[in-house]
């Protein structure tokens, strides 16, 4: 019986932490809330392998590179520039 | 980033401008013409509106530079400039159709659907995983977005502003940046689970 009980899962439980998953990577949740969502993660396996995908993500969109300036454009901005300044 | 003494410096610059140093205008745009160039091939649809977006935002920066009331940095001003040109540019062209996230679309219908695991991809090194296809992926996941959830994308996670500058540069509340941030992390997130899940094999 008990270990029936242990067995079910409070989803709603899981739908609160997925909404603050950003929050929660972002350290922007007050302490109480934090707490809470921390304690969740350790138990919940599925919560936390979604947050190691939301910070892969958001880790790997800060990883694309960015591209160099066309030499068309970079002529055109220098153009301009000095056609404003006149 | 820009920081502290970037901005002092960009100060410095805009002062000796308004003191008739137009000619120093062209510094101010090729110190920021890459970075705003960037911007926009992640906001706009095709890499000619970015380059319009591009001139558009320095043309607007020229004008309106004696309007610049340094109550944020000049960087953070240029970006609102810059993302108030995207949004006129979106007005008149074929960005992706605009549409609002929920978060129930990324809340699994059933708990016991949700894989327990962390997925391989979730643990490797970012400089391992991200190869020119991830890149360009990564990057039409973003495009797909609806703008007001890309912009907000961009500016936190790519461009490193703080939520409380990107409320700024938008024009909405920070609890308007955090929904909007949370739900755009979670389409990207989607788009790369598909992908690594579709072809795991094809992957390191």
């Amino acid at each position: 019986m008990n270990s029936n009980l242990e067995n079910i899962h409070d989803h709603s439980l899981c739908i609160a932490c997925f909404s603050r998953l950003s929050e929660y990577i972002d350290k922007e949740l007050c302490d109480a809330v934090c707490s809470d969502v921390k304690k969740h993660l350790e138990e919940c396996t599925c919560c936390s392998a979604c947050l190691t995908t939301l910070r892969k993500t958001i880790e790997l969109c800060g990883c694309v590179a960015d591209k160099p300036v066309p030499e068309n454009l970079s002529v055109r901005l220098k153009a301009l520039a000095q056609e404003m300044s006149q | 980033m820009t920081g502290m003494n970037g901005n002092v410096e960009d100060l410095e610059l805009i002062d000796s401008i308004h003191n008739g140093r137009t000619d120093l205008f062209q510094r101010l745009v090729e110190k920021y013409q890459k970075r705003i160039y960037n911007f926009g091939l992640k906001i706009c649809p095709n890499p000619q509106d970015a380059e319009d977006m591009v001139q558009e935002s320095f043309i607007n920066v020229f004008r309106y530079l004696k309007d610049f009331r340094r109550e944020s940095s000049f960087k953070n001003w240029l970006y609102l400039i810059a993302s108030s040109v995207c949004h006129k540019m979106k007005r008149k062209s074929k960005f992706a159709p605009e549409r609002e996230l929920s978060l129930e679309e990324f809340i699994p219908d059933d708990h016991d659907s949700v894989k327990k695991e962390i997925p391989d991809w979730a643990v490797e090194p970012s400089e391992r995983l991200l190869n020119r296809e991830l890149s360009n992926k990564i990057q039409s996941a973003i495009a797909e977005l609806p703008t007001d959830y890309r912009l907000v994308l961009v500016l936190r996670d790519m461009e490193g502003f703080s939520t409380e500058e990107t409320a700024g540069i938008l024009h909405i509340t920070p609890a308007n940046v955090k929904v909007r941030l949370h739900r755009a992390r979670l389409f990207v997130r989607n788009v790369l689970k598909e992908y690594y899940e579709l072809e795991p094999r094809k992957h390191p």
